[in-house]
């Protein structure tokens, strides 16, 4: 265990390259997981020096952005979900059932959040999170009876725009390499 | 409370975020495919985790002094420390469909609390 940690860490910004190459000897459950990466390896051509900083997964294609994306988003629902549940949960007949929904809404969204940075640049994933802001606006205002002021929309078309054209700048890089 | 305080915390706040993101980016990378729990083993992961902690708590202490109007859209900050760190640490491209992105959805939560 110490040994892993110890070789793991000396990666460095190196780990991108891929896990299959670089593992220990000793660590056996590492090396079966190993096995199943060639799968990504190969999609990834004699991969040009550039390839080497970036990270082999966003040369995967674009398909994978679309899953980080996709897991943001999911993420930030399971973030507001969870804030609504605790919202409500005072005025309902099972408070505590309520919030230990939420605190498992929260951790489902914190899990997915992290696996999402697996599946691009961190500068387009990190971002989509703010889908929560109009996603709570949205519950605000179907759940909870909330106004809706011209700045809620305003502020959410500019979010939306913004989030549109970040999942663009992945694909038009891609389109560069 | 003390400007100068403040505005250090808005600064920790934007930066733990972002540092928090990427150490969970950093563990998250070299993650065997299919194998969530071997995340558990990464000290990146905690270094991350410690990182959203200083941000949590960054935040609930501008909340005490400065009203929810301003401290909510100071996160949108956070994504602008992000692009950055990103080109710095892992070598992100930065382009202008990114950086007209970012500045979109942080003027977009800004609105949001006029």
């Amino acid at each position: 265990m110490e040994h892993d940690q110890e070789v793991l860490s000396a990666q460095g910004v190196e780990s991108t390259q891929g896990a299959g190459s670089v593992l220990p000897e000793g660590s056996a459950s590492l090396r079966e997981n190993a096995l199943e990466m060639p799968k990504a390896r190969e999609s990834s051509p004699a991969a040009a020096k550039k390839s080497e900083v970036s990270g082999k997964k966003e040369k995967a294609g674009h398909g994978t952005l679309k899953l980080g994306i996709a897991m943001m988003l999911l993420s930030a629902v399971c973030g507001s979900t969870g804030q609504l549940v605790w919202k409500v949960a005072p005025d309902t007949g099972v408070p505590l059932l309520l919030y230990l929904v939420g605190v498992l809404l929260y951790g489902v969204g914190a899990v997915l959040m992290m696996t999402a940075f697996r599946y691009g640049e961190m500068s387009i994933l990190h971002p989509m999170l703010s889908a929560g802001y109009v996603i709570g606006l949205f519950y605000g205002a179907v759940f909870l009876k909330e106004e809706i002021t011209w700045q809620a929309v305003v502020g959410t078309l500019l979010i939306m725009i913004g989030m549109f054209f970040l999942g663009r700048s992945g694909k038009s890089e891609e389109g560069q390499s | 409370m003390n400007a100068a305080i403040e505005g250090i915390l808005i600064i920790v706040m934007a930066i733990s975020g972002s540092l928090g993101a990427l150490f969970f980016k950093l563990a998250t990378d070299r993650l065997p495919e299919g194998q969530i729990l071997t995340l558990l083993r990464i000290p990146q992961l905690y270094i991350g985790l410690l990182f959203y902690a200083v941000n949590f708590i960054t935040n609930i202490v501008l909340l005490w002094y400065m009203p929810f109007t301003i401290v909510y859209p100071i996160t949108a900050l956070s994504y602008i420390c992000t692009l950055l760190i990103s080109r710095i640490v892992l070598k992100e491209p930065i382009n202008r469909e990114k950086v007209l992105a970012i500045m979109s959805i942080a003027a977009g939560v800004v609105v949001l609390s006029l």
